[in-house]
């Protein structure tokens, strides 16, 4: 499958801002699954200073200064984006040797796998709120699958998916008590459980595609930025698994970033000086395209 | 001598002296360090900030054998927590081996993902250690992000060579100062030009931080600027410090902010101490922090338990100075031991200091311990040596913590000669010196001869020329308010005791004329403390005496007496470095008695009440111009003090003069405009007639003679800023200069005739007029002067 992809945010500020900086992680992942054909990404006003790196976990991260007072600040990505996804069956891993598992993994890849393991910023696991949870989707059968199946309809059922209840800025404790959240939300929840029963999971940010309802034409720029869950499973590897719509990962998902929560891999993180508030707006169009045109942006 | 034998002559020294002598020799310890102004904040603390710091009279005394020891024990873990350092910043092999879990790194709040590849050294640490009952020292916690205390150390050397000269005869200790000059170099060494004009700062919270006395006075002893985040900026891939003289390259960064808050755009995205884009310079190698951001992975007793292999691993070695028994709750039996016998371990977080968890109700500690075993490590500490101090009721024996500091050599590592002693009364509260401990003087022992062992380890050799030519932005901008609040606190208060006379003296006067006065100057005050409705307010002006108490006592009310102090001492607060002690002890004093609140007074006390308070804001402005030896402070200082000056005088006149009434009232306003500005003396020597509108209006505005004149007030102001730096050639007008030159010619070619005329509502519009624009000029000079000088956004 390959897309087209273009996200842009616009900031309005009712002040002049002279000095903006700025950290994005926007670019899609080059991954063995995912082949990022292009890549374009534009700032206006254009940036005084500009440079690209990666970060811990490997995402790209461009840092841009703007040094010229301004009251409008755009950034805009496109992407051409291939994702090479195979359906694969789920392997019956025991619960008991997960841990065992890990162990034996290579120096250099076990403590990226492990790590996932610990709290996280955003995601501490003290928590008593999740006893319940774990409660619920512990069954007497030794089965990995069976557990995340289990997990995956414990979110629906118990949480809703509401807009404007919680902020990036929600503690995890809170959502725990009001079960209403966005994607953010939903992953930080899942990933609380996995790691309370001491799995390894991480949080993905990316895109999901969007179907229009049947017979209707496809909308422009009404996509979103999305967030899901991806699970260390030995003998497989990172699966991912998107609780806000119940199913495991497919081809319609594009990675971006992976981080151990929302604060790694938090989109754009900005600084700027000046007062006053700003406003936001952002759209993201994720169109699938032929094989033909995927050199073009 | 053994230290025993040393320690006990000594308390026999001290013991010998009579218990009055003492008493007074801990008084002059209390003085001397308040003279000094070493103080400990504590947040949350009744006293507030600037607690004193507690010293006491006996030194702690470590014998060569014993210093010995702790020396190389203390060169031996500078080179190990470097080896770690670097290791779990780059490669993590202590891992891959199986030297420590995974969790006491991944885990930990210190070990930061940005600034993985970017710690390799670790220039500067001090180690936190107890000796036991069997006489030896253990290490309990590493201070490595910035460690505090050398500041204090030193003071406290000062204050017992000064207080307690007898007990250095005869003996011979090692001195302090040879450290600071190696400190010195380190910095050097460490900058990224490794030149010895490296432009070097030391970063702070600021004035509110626990240990801000230590940053400032570290600051002037190394002669370093002391800056904020604010000061600083990212441009062109270095940081800059603005100064009033524009933008300087900063080389060497000696903070003393933990490295969380230090870079808001990928650490801690609120913090308002640090500098936006700073790890990127880091990252480019164009400046040094130091100690780096990031190093506080070390400050881990995680660790601890495996800091013998750790030494085994990188150097081959085991540890010279011991740790105390520490076990790692990843392991489910080191958790059943606490669970069986919890009084004989003290619980701790990996990532917390040693005293977080003292007073958390045991339940709720199980319980997280339980969620996150591998986040926990318990420690046994054993049965402890003391010491023994003075105190306040007499000797006696206390538990003790003994911080010892390092620096990296280009050989291997140089350990201060010294230390901090904190003696506590319950070791279960820890060794915080926020928990209000008392500290000793530590004295090494040295075989050499006096020549060493002066007690004068002070004499300011290492500071070579302390004074900042180019004084940073952030604190001319606390000066030039710091200006501006005094003026409108002196204006304020002589305004109010103006309008306190006239209302006392109802009864002599005619009454209706006393009347309208007193209206009109109520309003006046209104315009003048801009406290909106204030005496507008029907309700207000029924009970005028209420609402004055208000403006005096209320430091809610923006504007006020009491709100115009507050703000007053913050800008005092933020510049606290530059001042004298004189001009803190005004301060201090001014502030403190009002403070008290005074209800119910006479007349006659109130006004005695705010004449004191005259007489101490004079003395604190007089104190500031003597005491800022920084030209570029005396400059926009003034600058502050001239514009409210000006503003406060036009809105005087304005509110007194503009609306035309009958010849008493009129002449009794004249009379009270006058006395308000303590210019009716100069008035009667000037005139020699009886007071006349036009007279005062050609006084006040336009006299060249008399030096409060708005002419000759912006005259000076524009005098003043040719002085500021970066300002143009001879003959050309800077842009925020044009507002007041346009006022300052305008003042000169008036007619005072003109502009007293009068329309037919009885007002004197032309001179209304020219005082709003008098306003309006000099609002936008300041605005003007903030922009260029203080907020920089010309560089923006």
């Amino acid at each position: 499958m390959i897309y087209r992809i273009i996200h842009q945010t616009d900031y309005t500020y009712n002040h002049p801002i002279g000095v903006c900086y700025n950290v994005l992680k926007l670019r899609p992942r080059s991954l063995p699954f995912q082949k990022v054909h292009a890549f374009h990404l534009s700032l206006s006003p254009l940036p005084t200073e500009q440079r690209e790196e990666n970060d811990f976990f490997g995402n790209v991260m461009h840092t841009c200064m703007i040094h010229s007072p301004h009251t409008h600040l755009t950034i805009k990505t496109q992407s051409i984006v291939e994702v090479m996804f195979s359906p694969y069956a789920f392997p019956l891993i025991s619960w008991h040797n997960y841990k065992i598992e890990i162990e034996r993994l290579p120096a250099y890849e076990r403590y990226d796998v492990l790590s996932m393991s610990l709290a996280s910023p955003l995601i501490p696991l003290h928590s008593k709120a999740l006893e319940p949870f774990i409660q619920e989707i512990m069954t007497s059968r030794d089965d990995l699958y069976h557990v995340i199946q289990n997990l995956l309809s414990l979110m629906t059922s118990h949480f809703e998916f509401q807009a404007g209840i919680t902020t990036v800025s929600t503690p995890l404790e809170e959502i725990l008590r009001v079960r209403k959240g966005v994607c953010q939300d939903f992953a930080h929840v899942t990933i609380a459980i996995l790691r309370r029963l001491g799995l390894c999971a991480r949080y993905v940010s990316g895109y999901i595609r969007t179907y229009p309802p049947e017979g209707q034409p496809r909308l422009v720029g009404v996509d979103a930025s999305h967030a899901w869950v991806s699970l260390y499973v030995p003998t497989r590897g990172w699966i991912d698994i998107d609780p806000t719509n119940n199913r495991f990962v497919n081809d319609d998902y594009v990675v971006v970033a992976y981080g151990r929560d929302y604060s790694d891999i938090t989109p754009i993180k900005g600084v700027w000086t000046g007062q006053g508030w700003t406003s936001l707006h952002v759209s993201v169009d994720m169109a699938p395209i032929d094989e033909e045109n995927k050199g073009d942006l | 001598m053994e230290t025993s034998g040393m320690m006990s002559s000594m308390i026999k020294k001290v013991l010998d002296l009579s218990s009055e002598t003492v008493k007074q020799r801990q008084h002059d310890v209390a003085w001397h360090l308040r003279e000094n102004g070493v103080t400990y904040n504590v947040y949350k603390d009744t006293d507030g900030y600037n607690r004193l710091w507690n010293l006491d009279i006996i030194p702690f005394v470590i014998c060569e054998d014993e210093w010995s020891t702790l020396q190389k024990g203390m060169e031996q873990r500078g080179r190990l927590m470097e080896a770690i350092l670097a290791d779990l910043y780059t490669q993590r092999r202590c891992l891959s081996e199986g030297i420590i879990p995974y969790q006491v790194v991944y885990g930990h709040g210190g070990f930061l993902r940005e600034c993985d590849g970017l710690v390799t050294a670790l220039p500067f640490f001090a180690v936190d250690m107890v000796k036991g009952a069997d006489g030896v020292f253990r290490v309990y916690d590493d201070r490595v992000q910035a460690p505090s205390g050398l500041g204090y150390a030193l003071e406290n050397r000062l204050t017992i060579g000064r207080v307690m000269p007898e007990l250095f005869e005869g003996i011979s200790i090692e001195r302090l100062s040879y450290f600071f000059e190696t400190y010195k170099k380190m910095v050097i060494a460490c900058s990224p030009t490794q030149r010895d004009d490296a432009f070097i700062v030391i970063l702070t919270p600021g004035p509110w931080n626990e240990t801000y006395f230590e940053h400032a006075y570290l600051a002037s002893y190394l002669g370093y600027p002391i800056v904020r985040g604010d000061d600083l900026v990212v441009k062109d891939r270095y940081v800059w410090l603005k100064t009033l003289s524009g933008l300087k390259k900063v080389d060497v960064i000696i903070r003393r902010v933990d490295a969380w808050y230090c870079d808001p755009l990928v650490l801690k995205n609120d913090s308002q101490l640090g500098v936006a884009g700073l790890v990127s310079v880091i990252r480019d190698g164009h400046v040094k922090v130091i100690n780096p951001l990031g190093s506080g992975l070390l400050e881990n007793p995680g660790l601890y338990p495996f800091m013998d292999a750790l030494a085994q691993f990188f150097l081959g070695e085991s540890l010279i100075v011991p740790q105390i028994p520490t076990l790692w709750c990843g392991e489910p039996d080191n958790v059943q031991k606490f669970l069986a016998n919890p009084q004989s371990y003290r619980l701790r977080r990996i990532d917390q200091p040693a005293k977080q968890e003292v007073n958390k109700d045991f339940d709720l500690l199980c319980e997280e311990l339980l969620a996150q075993p591998s986040m926990y490590v318990i420690q046994a500490w054993g049965s402890m040596a003391t010491t023994q101090v003075l105190g306040d009721e007499g000797a006696t024996q206390r538990p003790f913590s003994l911080r010892l500091f390092g620096i990296q050599t280009p050989v291997d590592h140089a350990i201060m000669p010294g230390g901090l002693i904190r003696a506590t009364h319950n070791v279960g509260e820890g060794f915080s010196s926020k928990i209000g401990s008392v500290s000793q003087d530590v004295w090494i022992l040295t075989p050499q001869t006096s020549a060493q062992a002066s007690p004068m380890a002070r004499k300011r050799s290492v500071s070579s020329s302390v004074i900042m030519e180019d004084l940073p932005s952030l604190t001319a901008e606390n000066l030039y308010w710091v200006g501006r609040y005094c003026a409108r606190a002196l204006i304020t208060v002589r305004y109010i005791r103006t309008l306190l006379y006239v209302m006392s003296e109802a009864n002599h006067y005619e009454y209706a004329t006393n009347i309208m006065c007193q209206r009109t100057l109520q309003n006046g005050l209104t315009h003048l403390t801009m406290t909106y409705p204030g005496f507008f307010d029907e309700m207000t002006a029924h009970d005028p005496l209420k609402h004055i108490m208000n403006l005096l006592q209320d430091d809610t009310m923006i504007g006020g007496l009491a709100h115009t102090l507050l703000m007053l001492s913050k800008a005092s607060f933020g510049v606290k470095s530059l001042w004298s002690h004189d001009t803190w002890r005004v301060l201090d004093r001014m502030l403190l008695e009002w403070k008290n609140p005074v209800n119910r007074m006479s007349w006659r006390q109130l006004i005695d009440h705010l004449d004191m308070m005259i007489i101490r804001m004079v003395a604190f402005t007089g104190l500031i111009h003597e005491s800022l030896v920084v030209k570029q402070g005396t400059t926009v200082y003034t600058i502050g003090l001239k514009i409210e000056e000006a503003l406060l005088e036009v809105s005087k006149i304005r509110s007194l003069l503009v609306i035309a009434h009958d010849a008493d009232v009129e002449y009794e306003l004249l009379e009270v405009l006058l006395e308000s500005c303590e210019a009716l003396n100069a008035y009667r020597y000037g005139y020699k007639s009886h007071l006349s509108l036009e007279n005062v209006t050609s006084m006040m505005i336009v006299s060249e003679h008399y030096p409060r004149s708005l002419l000759m007030l912006v005259r000076t102001i524009l005098d003043l800023m040719k002085s500021l730096p970066q300002h143009p050639k001879k003959g050309i007008l800077a842009t925020y200069e044009r507002p007041l030159f346009e006022l300052f010619s305008k003042l000169s070619l008036l007619s005072i005739d003109d502009l007293l005329q009068t329309n037919d509502a009885g007002i004197r519009e032309d001179l209304d007029r020219l005082l709003g624009l008098a306003y309006t000029q000099l609002s936008l000079t300041s605005d003007m002067i903030s922009r260029t000088y203080f907020s920089h956004s010309q560089y923006a």
